[in-house]
Order: C-alpha cells, then sequence, then structure tokens
C-alpha cells in the first residue's frame, strides 16, 4: 500500500501541487492584504510610555488577571491609592526600565556581577525582625523578589524608594537624601571588602528606627497581635477575628474546609524547613482564617492566619503564623548558567538566611507547600515592625532623618551585598566604586531623582491604563483560564 | 546530486501510476535536532569567568500530511520549562514538548497557497532558507527578537510564474506561539522573496526579499513594526547574504526603535566540508549612545552523513557600554561543539476509493 512519491515532487511545505491555473493569485493576496491592514492595530488613546506601563505590568501579572482577576483588581486599586503604593506594586516595571532603559544604567559597571539580595530594597521592605535571642535587628523582611540582579539595580531600588518616601512625607533635599544612602552603601562595601565585620544593626538613634525600634519592644511585651487579631470566645478558646479591620485594608473571613484539611501536612513541612523546629504540639492549629489586603506586590497571593497553640495549652502563649504564597522572583535568570533555587522556597529560605545578619534572624520564617502552592510562613508578631511611611511625621519627617534612614539602610544593603557576594565579586564591586566614590555617589543621586519622576508620571500612567483597558490592563475573558471550584475557594472572592 | 537525480527517477520509474480508483495520501515526517557543548567565558570583573554545559537547542518533530490539494502540519519541538504559566503546570527546568506548528493549507488555482492556524512568519524562513545553517544559529532578527518564526493567523502566498519566486501576505495574533493574544491588534506582514534573474539558470540562486511588518505590542498596544530587506545567493555551493531588519518599537515601547544588519555565509567544499559565519550588527535603542552589539560567529563542520553534520563554532560578542549594562549577563565568548540531525522523508501511501 506503500509507494515511492512520484506524482508529487516534494515537502508538503513547499509549492508542489501544481494545479493548472495562472491567474488570480495576486489579486486575492493583496485583497487580503488591505483588509488585514484595515483590521488590524488599534488606536489607543494613551501615549507610549502608559502603553509601556500598561503591557508590562499586564504581562507580569498575566497568569494572576487571567485565573483571579479580582485579587489582581484588589492589587490595582492599592497601587493606585498613592507612587509609593504604585512603586511597591511595580518592580517589574522597574526591571524592565533597568533592563530596557536607564533605570539601571551606570558608568560602574562590572560585568557578570550578580549578589544574590532581596532585588526589591524599597525602605518599606526593611524591618525589625526578633531573633531567636529574643533581641531585635533591622534586616530585609520581604523576599518575594529575592534572587541574583546586577549589583546595582538593588541599590537603585532603595535609592529610588528613598525619594519617593522623602516627596511622600513632603520632605525637601531628596538629593542629599540619597547621597547619604549611596555614601553609606560605599563605605560599608569598602569596609566589608577589607574584612569589617558585617554587623546586625540592632538599634538606631535616628527618630524613624529609633522609634521603630522603640515600638517593637512595646508591641511584642504587649502581643499586640492576639490582641488586635484574636478573641476568646465564650467557650474560653481563643480564635481569630472576622471580617474588617480598622485600618480598612485588612478583612479576615474563614478559611474553606480544603484548606484547613491541608492544613496539619502543610505545617508539618514547615517545620522540617525551620533552622531549630519546635515542639509539633506547639503548632496545634486552634484556628485559620483567609486573609486579605496585606501588603501591595503580593496582595493577590494567597494568604492565611494560623493560630497556633504555642509552648503551652493557654491562651496567653498562642502564636499567629503568616501563610503567603511566593512564586518566581521575575528576575529572569541572571548569573552563570546553572545556578537555581529548586523552588521558591529554597530561594527565598536560602538568600534570606544568607544575607541576614545571622540565620536565625527569624528564626520561624519557613516555607513550605499548600495544596500545590508555595508557600512562606512566618510568625506574625506585631513587634515586628517595618519601616512605614505613615510614620514619617513631626521630628522624623525631615531631611535630617530622612538621611540618616538612608545612611542606615544604604549600609544594610552593603553588607547584603557583602553576604550575598563571593569574595571576588564584592572586591570587585569595592574597587569600581572605589575608583571614583564622589562621581557614583552623584550618579545614583542624579539617576535615581530622574527615575522617580518617571515613576511619579508612571503612576498617573497606571491610572489613565486602568480607566482605558480596565482592570484586567486589557488581558481578554477567557473562559478556560477559570480556576476549578477546589482551587478558586482557595483563591477566595476579596470583599 | 547523482544520487537523489537517480533516486527520483527509480520511484518515479516504480511509483504507482495514478488511478481513478485510489487516492494518493502523501507522508513528510520529520525530526530535527541539534545538540551542542558549550564552553562560556566572560569578563567578570577583570578575570575570566567559564561555565560549560550541553544543550539541547533544537527538538522538532514534525508530520505533513497531503490530500489532493489540501495539506495540513504538525510541527513539536522540546523547550525548557516553566514558569506559572506553563502548560499543565510544570515547574522546574523539565523539558517538555509544545506546539510550534499546527496549520492546514489549500493551493488555490495552482499558484496560490493559503494556509490557516498556527503557521511559520513568512520573513524569517526566507532568512533560514538562504542561509540553510539553522544548526549554527538562529536567523540573527530571531536572535535579537525582532520576530517570531510562528504565531497563529493565516498567510496567502502567491508564487510567481517561471521560479520568480513569490508574494505573500499574512495576518498573525502578533504575540508569537509561546504566547496567548493580549490585544485586540493584529500583525500583518507582507512579504516577498524574488529571484530577479531566474530565466537564467546559473542566476537563479540570487534572490532579493524584503517585507514590512505592521504589529502591536503587549496590552498597552505599542507599536512594533518591522522592515527586512535583503540580498542572498542560495546556491547549492555557497549561499551567502546581507539583510537589514528595523524595528519601530520594541520591548513594549512605542518610541524605541531598534536595527540589526546582518551578514551571513556558508559554503559546502568537497562534499562534505561545511565552513559558515554569521556577523551581526545590533543597535539595540537608536536614541542611546553606545546600546549597542556586535555578534560573531565562525564555524567549520563535516557533513557525517545525509542528516547528520558536526560543527565547531566560535562565538564573539561585543557590546557597546549600554548594551553591556542592560546585557550583564551575556557571554563574551562561547566555543560550541554542535551535533545536527536533520531528517525527512517524503513517501505516499495509495488507498482504494
Amino acid at each position: 500500500m506503500i509507494a515511492p512519491a512520484a506524482r508529487y515532487p516534494a515537502r508538503v511545505s513547499q509549492r508542489a501541487l501544481v494545479p493548472r491555473s495562472r491567474s488570480a493569485g495576486t489579486a486575492a493576496a493583496f485583497g487580503l492584504a488591505f483588509l488585514s491592514l484595515t483590521a488590524g492595530c488599534e488606536a489607543s488613546s494613551l501615549d507610549p510610555r502608559a502603553r509601556l506601563v500598561a503591557s508590562v505590568t499586564a504581562e507580569a501579572d498575566e497568569p494572576l488577571i487571567r485565573t483571579r482577576p479580582a485579587l489582581v483588581a484588589s492589587k490595582y486599586a492599592a497601587m493606585r491609592a498613592s507612587v509609593f503604593a504604585f512603586y511597591r506594586g511595580s518592580f517589574p516595571l522597574f526591571l524592565h526600565d533597568a533592563r530596557f532603559g536607564d533605570a539601571g544604567r551606570t558608568r560602574f559597571t562590572v560585568e557578570g556581577l550578580f549578589p544574590l539580595g532581596v532585588g526589591d530594597a524599597h525602605p518599606e521592605n526593611f524591618g525589625a525582625l526578633l531573633a531567636s535571642d529574643g533581641t531585635f535587628g533591622l534586616e530585609p523582611n520581604d523576599f518575594d523578589g529575592a534572587d541574583r540582579y546586577p549589583w546595582v539595580w538593588q541599590l537603585r531600588r532603595l535609592t529610588i524608594g528613598m525619594v519617593l518616601a522623602a516627596r511622600s512625607a513632603g520632605v525637601g533635599g531628596e538629593g542629599d537624601i540619597v547621597r547619604a544612602t549611596a555614601s553609606a552603601y560605599a563605605e560599608g562595601i569598602a569596609a566589608y571588602a577589607t574584612g569589617a565585620p558585617r554587623e546586625r544593626v540592632e538599634g538606631a538613634a535616628d527618630p524613624v528606627l529609633a522609634d521603630l525600634f522603640e515600638r517593637a519592644v512595646e508591641d511584642l511585651e504587649a502581643r499586640s497581635e492576639l490582641a488586635e487579631d484574636t478573641v476568646i470566645d465564650a467557650n474560653g478558646a481563643r480564635r481569630l477575628l472576622r471580617g474588617a479591620f480598622d485600618d480598612g485594608q485588612k478583612f479576615l473571613e474563614d478559611a474553606p474546609e480544603v484548606v484547613q484539611g491541608a492544613l496539619p501536612a502543610m505545617l508539618s513541612t514547615y517545620r522540617s524547613s525551620l533552622l531549630s523546629p519546635p515542639p509539633a504540639g506547639e503548632l496545634a492549629i486552634k484556628d485559620v482564617a483567609r486573609e486579605y489586603g496585606a501588603g501591595v506586590a503580593s496582595l493577590a497571593r494567597v494568604r492565611f492566619l494560623v493560630l497556633v497553640e504555642g509552648p503551652t495549652a493557654g491562651n496567653d502563649d498562642d502564636a499567629l503564623l503568616e501563610v503567603k504564597e511566593i512564586a518566581d522572583s521575575g528576575a529572569g535568570g541572571f548569573g552563570a548558567p546553572g545556578f537555581a533555587a529548586d523552588s521558591p522556597g529554597d530561594r527565598v529560605t536560602g538568600i534570606s538566611r544568607r544575607v541576614w545578619a545571622r540565620p536565625d534572624a527569624s528564626p520561624r520564617w519557613g516555607t513550605s507547600e499548600l495544596l500545590g502552592f508555595t508557600v512562606q510562613i512566618r510568625p506574625e508578631i506585631a513587634g515586628e515592625k517595618g519601616v512605614k511611611l505613615k510614620r514619617l511625621e513631626g521630628d522624623r519627617a525631615t531631611p535630617e532623618a530622612l538621611s540618616a534612614l538612608g545612611s542606615t539602610l544604604g549600609r544594610l544593603l552593603a553588607r547584603l551585598d557583602a553576604r550575598g557576594s563571593d569574595e571576588a565579586t564584592l572586591d570587585a564591586i569595592a574597587s569600581v566604586i572605589g575608583a571614583d566614590v564622589p562621581g557614583f555617589v552623584e550618579e545614583q543621586a542624579s539617576a535615581s531623582v530622574a527615575y522617580a519622576d518617571v515613576v511619579d508620571g508612571d503612576w498617573k500612567r497606571f491610572g489613565e491604563a486602568l480607566d482605558a483597558l480596565g482592570p484586567r490592563l486589557g488581558i481578554p475573558v477567557d473562559p478556560a483560564d477559570a480556576p476549578g471550584a477546589e482551587v478558586a475557594a482557595i483563591f477566595g472572592a476579596p470583599p | 546530486m547523482r544520487k537523489q537525480t537517480i533516486a527520483v527517477l527509480l520511484t518515479s520509474a516504480f511509483a504507482l501510476p495514478a488511478r481513478a480508483d485510489r487516492t494518493e495520501i502523501g507522508f513528510d515526517p520529520g525530526v530535527s535536532l541539534h545538540s551542542q557543548y558549550v564552553l562560556r567565558l566572560r569578563d567578570d570583573g577583570g578575570e575570566t569567568s567559564w561555565f560549560h554545559d550541553f544543550e539541547l537547542t533544537r527538538g522538532h518533530l514534525f508530520l505533513g500530511v497531503r490530500y489532493d490539494h489540501a495539506y495540513a502540519k504538525v510541527l513539536v519541538e522540546g523547550v525548557r520549562s516553566a514558569s506559572e504559566g506553563a502548560l499543565l503546570g510544570v515547574a522546574g527546568d523539565s523539558f517538555v514538548f509544545r506546539v510550534r506548528e499546527g496549520y492546514a493549507g489549500y493551493w488555490l488555482f495552482g499558484h496560490l497557497d493559503v494556509r490557516a492556524g498556527l503557521l511559520p512568519t513568512l520573513t524569517i524562513p526566507i532568512l533560514e532558507r538562504s542561509w540553510n545553517f539553522r544548526a549554527l544559529n538562529p536567523t540573527a532578527i530571531e536572535r535579537v527578537g525582532f520576530a517570531s518564526p510562528s504565531d497563529l493567523g493565516v498567510t496567502m502566498v502567491g508564487h510567481l510564474p517561471k521560479g520568480f519566486g513569490w508574494v505573500g501576505v499574512g495576518a498573525y495574533n502578533g504575540e508569537g506561539y509561546e504566547r496567548p493574544e493580549l490585544n485586540r491588534g493584529k500583525n500583518v506582514e507582507i512579504a516577498a522573496e524574488i529571484h530577479p534573474i531566474a530565466v537564467v539558470e546559473q542566476a537563479k540562486p540570487l534572490t532579493v526579499f524584503g517585507s514590512y511588518q505592521s504589529g502591536s505590542s503587549g496590552t498597552g498596544l505599542s507599536r512594533a513594526d518591522r522592515i527586512h530587506a535583503g540580498v542572498a545567493w542560495q546556491g547549492d555551493i555557497v549561499r551567502g547574504g546581507a539583510g537589514f531588519a528595523y524595528a519601530l518599537g520594541t520591548d513594549d515601547d512605542s518610541d524605541k526603535d531598534a536595527l540589526a544588519v546582518d551578514v551571513f555565509a556558508k559554503a559546502t567544499i568537497l562534499k562534505r566540508l561545511l565552513l559558515g559565519a554569521d556577523l551581526t550588527y545590533w543597535l539595540r535603542d537608536t536614541r542611546a549612545d553606545g546600546d549597542d552589539a556586535i555578534l560573531f560567529t565562525g564555524s567549520v563542520g563535516v557533513q557525517i552523513a545525509k542528516p547528520l553534520s558536526a560543527l565547531l563554532a566560535f562565538d564573539g560578542q561585543f557590546f557597546g557600554d549600554a548594551a553591556r549594562a542592560a546585557l550583564p549577563d551575556e557571554d563574551d565568548y562561547r566555543l560550541r561543539v554542535v551535533a545536527a540531525f536533520d531528517f525527512d522523508h517524503w513517501f505516499q501511501v495509495s488507498l482504494p476509493r
């Protein structure tokens, strides 16, 4: 039945069939061309930069927009609320501009240097963490974007954030604030490259961080998280509250049954991810609730609060755990081929314990799996205060206060880069900065102020894009994207 | 060449005659596998760092089927996956198969080839055919991200008489084959491959080509138009040419233009010795100083057997300051040992009607 080729001389994709008419092809082709052109590119009211903002944001969030659009709409609403919130939520846009535009451009380039770092090092991603010895240290507290990056990008993320923080607080002298930050970074890199101890920040004299540490100690002693998030019910048992909270953002509701059923396995894996696992009894589950409204960039991620027993059976030492879905960093893969964390969880635990001043900077910070989602689990301790722009008021809202904050964070970032680098990388960074420290500082000041202006404009453009394209930013609706009932229950429906 | 001629004569002589009571169905299965060992060298802060690994740069399986004037083709490729949006939720870095081409076509009026589905775009195949050295490198416009080799849409190609070439038009989603459609804009591509002296047998390989693509990218409908033009010699022993590509709007930025100029050559000496070279100048942003790169590849290889060849290739990549700052993870030099297996076999099945 199989005969060799005879009648048709070539492969399918070639011009092989030759029925015998010579006319008509060209006219039909150009007819289609006309129709296609007229049906093609749709005009938009957005300016080119607004289109870019929309496209980059939508592409970064596409899987989320397709599967959990309501949560993404909440995130975009939060981003629209302020320039700084937009900055927090637009890390993919920064990465795009760093890769393709001016945001990451520097004349202090050294090829192939990719320290491990937190990536998204804006000021609100630092805060007090409670170490296993009961002391607080200032550390990065968000590793959603942690990965390898070109070394200057992380610093830019901080210095641009300092400019935006100053503007948010109505504080002038933003160039000097960046200079203080960059100078401290340069001094720190030089010191660490020559063997200076990579110290932990356990307190600070500047108004912003002094306030942070003071409140951290107070709230730790008061166990404020239990007072704010839980209640003792009629049976004398502690339960998580449900409903809206006073801040107008946080909202707790019952967790779906499928999640409740998966919690024991999740916590068992979590225990094994910790450096010093607590007794299993400490993690006995007392209650669980879904949390909405936390964070900005990760606002569309699945989040739960779990109330666990703590060291004793009493109510007073109950503990709260925040369970947050984590995913890929978005870095896009820098560094020598072959480097990778095996999972988002390994990425978070590996990088955090490496760049913190001590691996047990937050000893209960671990990861696990929840119904197929990689999750980060960390203790919800009111004492673990983060740097918050809303606290920049009074004597904390002065150029001097922000310069002092920037100086501390710049030095801390240098320590992160030192801990996240091998010796050769650290030496190379120190060398390239050391060749022209004043020039380096000035470059950071001018570049950061300039990009902060871009962020200002992008925030407005983002609003225009939302108005023009809707909360899906133009990602089309496809019924096939809808998650199944169980996954939809895990995602939830924000209030 | 002589073996091929004899084979065609033999197959023609023994082929079943076309009969009214029988139906012929043509099949064209094939496989294309390109793997390589790569030694990468990079200047890391004044010190040379290196890394080496084995790669599968191309893994294609395809099947074409033809019945009368209608035909169809499916091509799957093996790729590394995956991200959050991956098919089947694959996480980690597994190899998975995905569909790169899947289309149906029909020949109208003897000269008009109409296709619909996930199909090859028009421009990249011209360049690949002109160089015919895909094992060494993808085309320059594919490497710099100006164009996708495949997209969802429809194409119509009108073939000119006497081997003068073809003129075609295509309409596509515009997002390539790696992601779903993101906007209501559709890309339109008009292309032509002309052999201007086709009436002279010895001059048939001379080719001029050009294309224009009106497109958009992303949900923001950023401009992404492309202009390509070039000249090539598609000879059996020597092939080569030069191409120019200008991109109006890149990286989701309507205002960011870029261009690439590519010179490529291949020579087959003593029937089995393969020499190839490719030189690309890439200006990533026409507005910026120093945002450019020169990419060079040279290779020598041997065709071990008809479908199998092996190459030794050297790549040099030289970046301007701005380009290096934006692409800090690119290698400076690479030494590659490439193995390429490209096979397809057309055959026909005769069935009673």
